[in-house]
């Protein structure tokens, strides 16, 4: 169920399981092993309605409220939401992609302390084309220079090639997995799809996890080397 | 997945999530029952309990060549009766008596499936049981089938006696007339002769004869009734097939048996009365083996019937003990007759005019003992005849059933309370692994070799959590509270 109400968790209820959880997250995100630096990350996952958007709002928070600067960017150009939980207008990126406005102008404060927010703009007829385009990547370059984290939301891997267009623009890639919504082979064409269009996957989020598995922390070392360490 | 492990972890976990569809089907399997069973229009049931009585022989003596009376026999008279309880002529006239005023008015093969004969266990009561779809009418049809039955019983058994009885009425007028005759030329005899009475040897001659002439007599009548009784029973089978005889080397032999018996009483009764221990010993037996005959040809006629039509049975048993009977009296009667013959020798001793007394004499008295034993046994058919056959007797009427036993709500709705819980549980586990999606760290590991960076719990059941603390925690709370009073 997409019925969520956009809830940023981690700045309403900071001390809820939940906003433990995402903080447990942005720390593993802040220390995943990559080749050189983590500053632009994409969130993306298989399909549809696997809470996306909230997971990476939240994640933006909590990596905020560490003292980093971040800055969030609405890449899912088809049905942008970040504007919505944050209740900014929606004039952003493709304004700056296909009209003249600057980026400085259209960066938004938000209610959290060093998080920024950069809307999706308008809906264009050619959201994968603008993703691709140099000017894209200037802007890319442009917001790394304003703050340590970039994250980016982009619309689902399997239904179009936006986040592929990305996937290599970018240091790390997170996929989203709605826990008892998306079947095994979808989620590996996922991975298979981000790979080959040369991006790094740090790894996944498992989002509306049944109850039961909350207290269990994990922690994670290069590659698949899991530690269960019960409570 | 190489392996899969049933973990009570998962399959709690299983029935936590999907405890709304396994509700619901459970839900609307009970409601479902509970409607239909109230909708199902209820089907009532009375009971009457018959007691078959076993024929019985006298005393179990220690010659006996076969236990009689055992539980087998008390069987087969069961399975005859509810035979012809069940039999289309007596549930025919049922359904006239009882269904006549119903719309659809249910044929032989639908009433049938109403009645059900049950026999006690090593007892002799016979239940019976009959359905309707309402109270009144499930007694009323119920104690009708047995009323019709006895009737029909009754019926059966009088018809013969009555055809006896009417036999055996011809046969006095005749021995009336028969005796009169004989006192008559008595009478002329003495008057011709001028003999006011017999010598006292011609006395006691007559004496010792008049026992043989009783028995005489006795065998004279039996024999009549004998066949007066296959007379009947012939007429009755007349619309069956004949040509069916019952035998077994049994029969022969307890045939044969009663034949010797039969002589040897003859025998017995030229020197001796009735009273002696060796008369009564003998006739004793006979009854016996008579019996034993009956159980025999019962026995047989069950087990080589030539149809399944326990009234036709019952006619060829009758039939049996008939010829039986027969073949008895006829060989009686051959050893009486020697005996009388013997008797004549001993009189052809005597002067003339003796002789001729004696002879008037025992012709007269032969004639009036034949009449007196015909007029006793006109007299016993003429009772039995409007007597009710007591081997069948109504134990218990039916009553008026209080509850429906269809349809069993209780029963119904544990039923399906138990098969709707079965039901939930099937399709929540086949829809569990049916669908087959990633879940837990472990899938992600083992699907996607990928790390897992956090799994963020559920919103909703977070809330949840927190809005509704479970039982647990209340009961923690609970005592939590009374530890802190007694401190």
């Amino acid at each position: 169920m997409s019925t969520d109400k956009y809830k940023l968790i981690v700045h309403e209820e900071a001390k809820s399981p939940i906003a433990e959880a995402y903080r447990t997250l942005r720390t593993n995100i802040q220390f995943s092993k990559t080749d050189g630096q983590l500053q632009t990350i994409l969130f993306t996952s298989s399909g549809p309605g696997e809470g996306k958007s909230t997971t990476l709002a939240n994640t933006a928070v909590a990596l905020a409220q560490s003292g980093k600067k971040v800055i969030m960017m609405d890449c899912d150009f088809r049905k942008p939401t970040l504007h919505k939980i944050f209740s900014k207008k929606n004039q952003g990126i493709t304004n700056i992609l296909v009209e003249e406005f600057y980026a400085e102008d259209l960066i938004q404060e938000t209610l959290v302390e060093n998080l920024r927010i950069l809307t999706s703009g308008p809906i264009p007829p050619n959201p994968s084309e603008l993703l691709g385009s140099t000017k894209m990547q200037g802007l890319l370059n442009y917001l790394k220079e304003q703050a340590d984290y970039l994250i980016i939301d982009a619309p689902p891997v399997i239904a179009v090639t936006d986040a592929c267009v990305m996937a290599s623009r970018v240091d790390g890639i997170v996929l989203v997995v709605n826990s008892g919504m998306v079947r095994p082979e979808m989620a590996q064409k996922a991975k298979d799809l981000l790979i080959k269009a040369n991006g790094h996957l740090l790894g996944v989020i498992l989002n509306r996890v049944e109850i039961e598995e909350e207290y269990a922390y994990y922690y994670y070392y290069y590659g698949s080397d899991t530690t269960k360490i019960a409570k | 997945m190489e392996e899969t492990t049933i973990d009570l972890k998962e399959i709690i976990k299983t029935i936590k999530k999907r405890r709304n569809l396994i509700r619901n089907v459970f839900a609307v399997m009970v409601i479902t029952t509970v409607v239909v069973s109230f909708l199902i229009p209820p089907t009532y049931e009375a009971e009457t309990t018959l007691r078959v009585k076993q024929p019985k022989g006298l005393a179990d003596s220690l010659l006996a060549d076969l236990p009689i009376g055992s539980s087998n026999d008390t069987k087969l008279l069961m399975n005859t009766y509810a035979e012809i309880l069940k039999s289309r002529s007596v549930v025919e006239s049922v359904i006239n008596k009882t269904q006549a005023d119903k719309q659809d008015i249910p044929d032989y093969d639908e009433m049938l499936k109403r009645i059900s004969t049950l026999p006690v266990k090593d007892s002799e009561l016979l239940k019976i049981k009959v359905t309707a779809k309402s109270a009144e009418e499930a007694q009323v049809v119920a104690n009708t089938l047995v009323d019709t039955f006895t009737e029909r019983m009754t019926l059966l058994v009088r018809s013969e006696q009555s055809e006896v009885r009417k036999f055996i009425g011809e046969r006095m007028v005749e021995s009336k007339k028969e005796l009169e005759k004989a006192e008559n030329l008595l009478q002329k005899y003495k008057t011709d002769e001028n003999i006011a009475a017999p010598t006292e040897e011609t006395k006691a001659i007559v004496e010792r004869l008049s026992a043989i002439n009783k028995l005489s007599a006795e065998n004279t009548v039996a024999l009549a009734a004998a066949q007066a009784k296959v007379s009947s029973v012939n007429r009755e089978l007349a619309e069956e097939k004949p040509g069916f005889v019952a035998d077994s080397p049994l029969i022969q032999q307890y045939k044969g048996k009663l034949a010797d018996l039969e002589v040897q009483l003859a025998t017995l009764s030229q020197n001796f009365t009735d009273k002696h221990p060796q008369v009564m010993s003998t006739r004793a037996a006979i009854i016996e083996t008579k019996a034993k005959l009956n159980t025999e040809s019962a026995r047989v006629l069950n087990a080589e019937a030539p149809s399944m039509n326990p009234i036709h049975l019952g006619l060829l048993q009758g039939k049996i003990e008939a010829e039986a009977e027969i073949a008895a009296g006829s060989a009686q009667k051959e050893a009486i007759s020697k005996i009388v013959a013997d008797g004549e020798k001993i009189l052809n001793k005597l002067p003339a005019k003796e002789q001729g007394l004696i002879r008037v004499m025992r012709d007269a008295t032969v004639a009036q003992e034949i009449y007196v034993m015909l007029a006793k046994r006109h007299e016993e058919a003429r009772i039995s005849e409007v007597m009710q056959p007591t081997d069948v007797q109504i134990i218990d009427v039916a009553a008026m059933p209080v509850k429906p036993i269809s349809p069993k709500k209780t029963l119904n709705v544990i039923i399906a309370a138990a098969l709707g819980l079965f039901t939930g549980l099937g399709i929540a586990f086949m829809t569990e692994y049916m669908n087959r999606t990633v879940k837990s760290v472990e899938d992600v590991r083992d699907y996607l070799d990928l790390p897992v960076l956090g799994s963020i719990p559920h919103f909703e059941s977070e809330m949840k959590l927190v809005a509704n603390p479970g039982m647990w925690a209340n009961i923690k709370k609970l005592v939590m509270a009374k530890t802190n009073k007694g401190e």
